[in-house]
């Protein structure tokens, strides 16, 4: 019906008033001669207001002439009547198509560059990433086509190195780059900057060695975290000179501590815990692999399911479902929601592991957390497990002790 | 129920263009040629096969077919579509009847 009401629309049609004494005998000879028309109202007696086709209106003169009725055309519609009308105001057309040409045309260039940095610049201004930006090309009035995003956000991430990350995208005719800075390091590599060696963590010293500074504690010590290693603080040592003269110029030079950037390798033992658990026996629901999508809409309060099962096919299950909304306009949100729901077969199962099996499990789960925290270059010097609920019948405890050596050697710069 | 349709048609060449339909299942309003009525509700009337419009009015229609004439009485009736082979009628319906 909509398909024949646009036909009909395009190849224009009018709106006629028929009167006479024979219409039902008008309507006949119409259909006889193939003669399109449709809305047949009636408007009083021996009137018939009806639509039809602008091909079908001389053949119905015919027919009204033949069945003694009168035709008056009361309103034309369609394409080639707005095309007259179009026709007689010539620059009313010409304006409407040069304002949709301008919109394209403009809307192919990029009017806006926004800089949105994901936190606060630290080290570059936007000002100078601008300045980047505008250098490589990105700039208000330049033509959509010749931004090539990914090579820009490459080059933009070598020209500023203290950018870690760079995203550019076209929203219409604005530009918006996202831009992250690299975290630095705080600059414990500057020689100058006087600065302590301090523990990081609680241990036992192995080994100290001091490249700069002054040691502070010694092998076999044990130390608490935050507690100086090595001082950057060097205090003047007891003068020995004999020499009363040069005691004397000493003493005024040496008497003020000197500063340095302390540095060394503190090797000490440290001591990681965890703890952890399993079933002896255990039991619970794990998905078997089979599954089924279901696609359905929501509209408003209704569901309507397009493809899939309306209940899960499945005695045991667990139900994923993935809603997808329809961008937002303002603060106008369609009542339409494309949800996605996938129906995963569950099973339960029981397996009994035995206390020796609970055991090895619970002492694997402790010693992956352990490893989590340990610094690359720990080395395991003991490993110690211990069962903490003796009683229980249906867990298993165990707590595992890990003696690592390792660096705890810290740099922390001095407060001036 | 077969049986006294075959009975109604009268004997001859529709018993056997009945027999054929019904046979090979074909829809029997093409083979025998009648008038097929589909409504929707009371609001609106389909014909297929029809032989050209009688009467038509605000309160009353009346449509010829093979079966006889077709009489259909409401209110507000409105000619949505009319082709050669069918008639599509807006409206109320109130009674639809045929008149031999």
């Amino acid at each position: 019906m909509l398909i024949r009401k646009l036909w009909a629309y395009f190849w224009g049609y009018v709106v006629i008033l028929v009167e006479g004494r024979w219409l039902e005998r008008f309507l006949n000879l119409a259909l006889t001669r193939n003669i399109l028309f449709w809305d047949v109202a009636y408007k009083g007696k021996n009137r018939l207001l009806m639509k039809v086709t602008v091909n079908g209106f001389i053949p119905l003169r015919h027919v009204a002439r033949k069945t003694g009725s009168r035709m008056r055309i009361q309103s034309k519609h369609g394409l080639p009547f707005l095309w007259m009308k179009v026709k007689k105001r010539k620059m009313l057309a010409a304006g409407l198509i040069f304002f949709v040409v301008a919109i394209y045309f403009f809307s192919s260039f990029v009017w806006f560059v926004e800089l949105v940095p994901k936190e606060e610049l630290k080290y570059l201004t936007e000002e100078r990433i601008m300045e980047e930006i505008c250098a490589l090309g990105l700039r208000p009035g330049v033509p959509r086509w010749n931004v090539d995003l990914r090579t820009m956000e490459k080059e933009l991430a070598v020209r500023l190195p203290e950018l870690s990350w760079v995203g550019i995208t076209l929203q219409g005719t604005k530009a918006q780059v996202e831009v992250v800075e690299k975290t630095l390091p705080p600059d414990d590599k500057d020689e100058k900057t006087p600065a302590h060696v301090v523990a990081a963590k609680d241990g036992i010293i192995d080994e100290i060695l001091v490249i700069a500074g002054e040691g502070r504690v010694e092998e076999g010590d044990a130390v608490t975290a935050g507690q100086v290693l090595i001082s950057g603080i060097i205090y003047p040592r007891q003068a020995e000179d004999t020499d009363q003269d040069r005691q004397q110029e000493q003493e005024t030079r040496l008497q003020q501590p000197r500063y340095v950037h302390a540095e060394g390798v503190v090797k000490a033992r440290v001591w990681y815990q965890a703890v952890g658990e399993a079933d002896i026996v255990e039991r619970g629901r794990r998905r078997t692999g089979a599954r089924v999508h279901r696609i359905s809409i929501k509209l408003g309060n209704k569901e309507i399911i397009i493809r899939g099962p309306k209940n899960s096919p499945y005695e045991y299950y667990e139900v994923v479902r993935q809603v997808k909304n329809l961008p937002q306009w303002r603060n106008f949100r369609l009542p339409v929601e494309v949800i996605t729901s996938t129906y995963h077969e569950v099973e339960k199962y029981r397996v009994n592991r035995g206390v020796k099996g609970a055991e090895q499990l619970a002492v694997r789960r402790a010693s992956e957390k352990i490893k989590k925290q340990l610094p690359a270059e720990a080395k395991v010097l003991s490993k110690r497990v211990e069962r903490l609920d003796e009683g229980s019948k249906r867990t298993v405890k165990m707590r595992v002790i890990y003696e690592i050596q390792e660096d705890i050697g810290k740099t922390m710069l001095l407060q001036e | 129920m077969a049986n006294r349709i075959k009975q109604r048609l009268n004997a001859g060449k529709n018993k056997l263009k009945y027999n054929f339909a019904h046979m090979l299942e074909l829809p029997k309003e093409v083979i025998l040629d009648l008038p097929k009525i589909t409504l929707v509700g009371t609001l609106q009337l389909q014909l297929e096969n029809h032989r050209g419009i009688i009467e038509f009015s605000e309160e009353q229609v009346r449509i010829n077919t093979k079966e006889g004439v077709l009489v259909i009485t409401g209110e507000q009736f409105f000619l949505r579509n009319i082709t050669e082979q069918e008639i599509v009628l807006d409206g109320k319906i109130k009674a639809l009847s045929y008149q031999k």
